[in-house]
C-alpha cells in the first residue's frame, strides 16, 4: 500500500478483448474492475436516452451520437443481427486505425475507470505489446496514443511490455550454478484475444520480447471459417467447454479449437526461439515458463503447452511450464505491481528523475 | 561469469572491449573473447555509471585469456597505396579496352578520350572522401514528449464533447502473496 495516502498507483491493461484495472486496497486485496472492450453506435432517437436508462446500457455521448459499450455492445447487436454492427477500439493488440470512434472510447473508458489524478505523484502503469515478428504494428502511435489519454488525466505514466507484467505477477525465478534463487527471472507469456506476448527476464529486466498476432481471436476465425460456422458459435465453445484434459473429438468445433490452438502454440515458441537466438543473450539457465491471459483459460492448456513444446527443438532450456493461479487477472495484477514500485521511486525523487523513472 | 545486460533503446558499442550491445541484449563477458579484461574497461564503467548498461551477476570464474591483437608487421599505407594502383591500372584498361580499332571512329573517340583523361585525373588524385562533404541524414528526429503532446492535444479535442455513462463488473481478489519480497521486487523494478 502506498506511503502516501492522497497518492494512487493503478496498474491499467487495455486488451484487445477486455480493458482492465487493478488497484490495491489493502496489503492482501487488489479490486480488479473489466469491461469487454467493444462498441456499437445507436440510431439516435427523441427517445434514446429513456431507452438507455430502462435497460441501464452503459453508454458514451459524443454531440447526439450514443455509443454502447461493454457487455450492452453485445446484447445490442444480437438484438439487431446484420443491422447494427459490433465495433472494437482495439484490433491486434493496437488501436483501431480504421475505427474512427476508437480515441473516443477508449479515452472514456479510461477516464471512467481510474479518473483523474489526484496529485502529481499518482502513478498508472500500463501494457502494451511487444515487438511484432509476424507482421507489421504501429506501436509507436499507439504507445504514444494511450500515453496521452492518461496523461490527459494527469497521471505519470509508467508502460511496461505486456510479457513483463507476466513475470512481474507470477514472480518467476530461476537458481543459478552456484544455487543462488535468482528472481524475477524467466519467460512470461500472455495468451490474449488480439496476441501472444513473450518476454524472457533476468533479474526483473526484460531480455528479449516479442509478440505475435496469432491469438484466441485468430483461432476462433480459423475456426469459424472452416466448419462455416459463426464465430460466435466457437467462441461460446472455446470459453465454456473446451477442456484438453477431455476432448470430445467428435465433436467438430472442439476438435478444430484443439488443432488451432496447438497451431497457435507451436508458433509461439519457434518464433519466440529465433528471437532469443538473434538477442543472442548469454542467458543458458533452465528458465520456469509462466503462463497467463484469457486464452489461455481452458483447463489443461499447462499440460497442452508441455506437449507441444516437447516436440520442439528450443535455444533455452525450460525447468517447468507453470500456470497463473488467475490467468485473467495477471497482467492486470503485474502492472499494478510495477505502478507500486515507481510510484515510491518517485515520491522519493526529484522532478528531474521524473522522465527517467518513468523511462521516457 | 560476467553478466551484463544494454539497458538502454539505443545500440552500445564498448571499443575498448571490442563489442557491441543490441538494445536489450545481455552478455557474458566471460565467455566471450575480449580485448581487455572488464574490469579493465574504462568505457564499461562509463555507461554503467550512466545506466546505459546494467550489471547482472558478477561470479568469480576462470577469465578466458585476453587474446593479443594482431600485430602484422604491414605499413597500412603501403596496402593502400597498391590498391590505388591496382584500381587505377583495372579502369584504364578497360577504358582502352572499349576504345578499341574495331569500333566505329566516330565521335565517340573524342568522348572516351575524354572519359580516359578523367580516370587518369581521378586515380592520381585519389579517390577519398572529402572532409566535410555531405552525409546521408535520416529521419528527422522528434522528441517523444513532443510527440505525445500532440497525442494528448488531438484526445482533447475529440473528447470535448463526450459524456458517458460507464459501469465496470468489479471484482475483489485477495492474492496473499502480492505483497511478498516487497523490498527486493521495488529494488528490481
Amino acid at each position: 500500500m502506498s506511503n502516501n495516502s492522497k497518492s494512487r498507483a493503478v496498474g491499467s491493461d487495455p486488451g484487445t478483448a477486455f480493458f482492465q484495472t487493478a488497484e490495491q486496497v489493502d496489503s492482501d486485496r487488489i479490486d480488479i474492475k473489466i469491461i469487454r472492450n467493444a462498441f456499437v453506435k445507436l440510431e439516435t432517437t427523441d427517445d434514446i436516452e429513456d431507452i438507455l436508462e430502462q435497460n441501464k446500457w452503459r453508454y458514451v455521448k459524443d454531440g447526439s451520437d450514443y455509443y454502447v459499450i461493454g457487455e450492452d455492445s453485445l446484447r445490442v447487436a444480437k438484438l439487431f443481427p446484420g443491422k447494427i454492427e459490433l465495433r472494437r477500439p482495439m484490433q491486434d493488440g493496437v488501436l483501431n486505425k480504421n475505427e474512427e470512434k476508437n480515441m473516443l472510447v477508449m479515452s472514456e473508458l479510461i477516464k471512467s475507470s481510474i479518473g483523474e489524478a489526484p496529485d502529481d505523484k499518482s502513478v498508472v502503469c500500463i501494457c502494451i505489446s511487444s515487438e511484432s515478428v509476424d507482421g507489421s504494428m504501429d506501436s509507436d502511435y499507439h504507445k504514444n496514443r494511450l500515453i496521452s489519454m492518461y496523461k490527459k488525466l494527469g497521471w505519470n505514466v509508467k508502460v511496461i511490455e505486456e510479457g513483463h507484467a507476466v513475470v512481474i505477477a507470477e514472480k518467476p525465478s530461476v537458481i543459478d550454478e552456484d544455487g543462488n534463487e535468482i528472481p524475477l527471472s524467466g519467460i512470461g507469456i500472455s495468451f490474449g484475444g488480439g496476441r501472444v506476448n513473450c518476454v524472457l527476464s533476468y533479474r526483473g529486466m526484460k531480455i528479449v520480447g516479442m509478440s505475435v498476432s496469432r491469438a484466441g481471436d485468430w483461432i476462433s476465425q480459423k475456426v469459424a471459417e472452416h466448419l462455416g460456422v459463426s464465430v460466435a458459435q466457437v467462441t461460446s465453445k472455446k470459453e465454456k467447454l473446451l477442456d484438453f484434459t477431455k476432448l470430445d473429438e467428435k465433436d467438430n468445433i472442439i476438435y478444430a479449437l484443439n488443432v488451432y490452438y496447438e497451431a497457435m502454440i507451436e508458433h509461439v515458441f519457434k518464433h519466440f526461439a529465433n528471437k532469443f537466438k538473434e538477442v543472442n543473450s548469454g542467458i543458458d539457465v533452465p528458465l520456469d515458463v509462466v503462463i497467463a491471459g484469457g486464452t489461455s483459460m481452458p483447463k489443461g492448456f499447462r499440460e497442452k503447452v508441455v506437449e507441444v513444446i516437447g516436440r520442439l527443438k528450443l535455444p533455452f532450456k525450460i525447468k517447468d511450464v507453470k500456470q497463473s493461479a488467475d490467468p485473467r487477472n495477471s497482467v492486470a495484477k503485474g502492472c499494478l505491481r510495477q505502478a507500486i514500485a515507481t510510484q515510491k521511486k518517485i515520491a522519493n525523487s526529484s522532478k528531474d528523475d521524473l522522465s527517467k523513472i518513468l523511462g521516457d | 561469469m560476467y553478466l551484463i545486460a544494454n539497458a538502454s533503446n539505443n545500440e552500445i558499442v564498448i571499443e575498448d572491449l571490442g563489442i557491441t550491445l543490441f538494445p536489450r541484449q545481455a552478455l557474458d563477458l566471460h565467455k566471450i573473447n575480449t580485448k581487455i579484461k572488464p574490469d579493465q574497461s574504462s568505457n564499461l564503467k562509463h555507461a554503467i555509471s550512466k545506466k546505459a548498461i546494467k550489471v547482472l551477476m558478477i561470479k568469480e570464474d576462470v577469465h578466458k585469456s585476453v587474446v593479443e591483437e594482431h600485430s602484422a608487421n604491414v605499413d597500412k599505407n603501403e596496402i593502400l597505396n597498391e590498391l590505388k594502383t591496382f584500381l587505377k591500372d583495372e579502369i584504364t584498361k578497360n577504358i582502352q579496352n572499349i576504345a578499341q580499332p574495331q569500333q566505329p571512329q566516330n565521335n565517340n573517340s573524342e568522348q572516351i578520350d575524354r572519359l580516359i583523361k578523367l580516370v587518369e585525373n581521378m586515380s592520381t588524385r585519389g579517390l577519398s572522401v572529402e572532409k566535410g562533404s555531405s552525409q546521408e541524414i535520416g529521419e528527422p528526429e522528434v522528441d517523444n514528449s513532443r510527440i505525445v503532446d500532440i497525442h494528448t492535444k488531438a484526445i482533447k479535442k475529440i473528447t470535448k464533447d463526450a459524456q458517458s455513462s460507464i459501469s465496470y463488473s468489479k471484482e475483489e481478489i485477495i492474492d496473499k502473496d502480492f505483497n511478498s519480497n516487497s523490498s527486493e521486487l521495488d529494488e528490481l523494478l
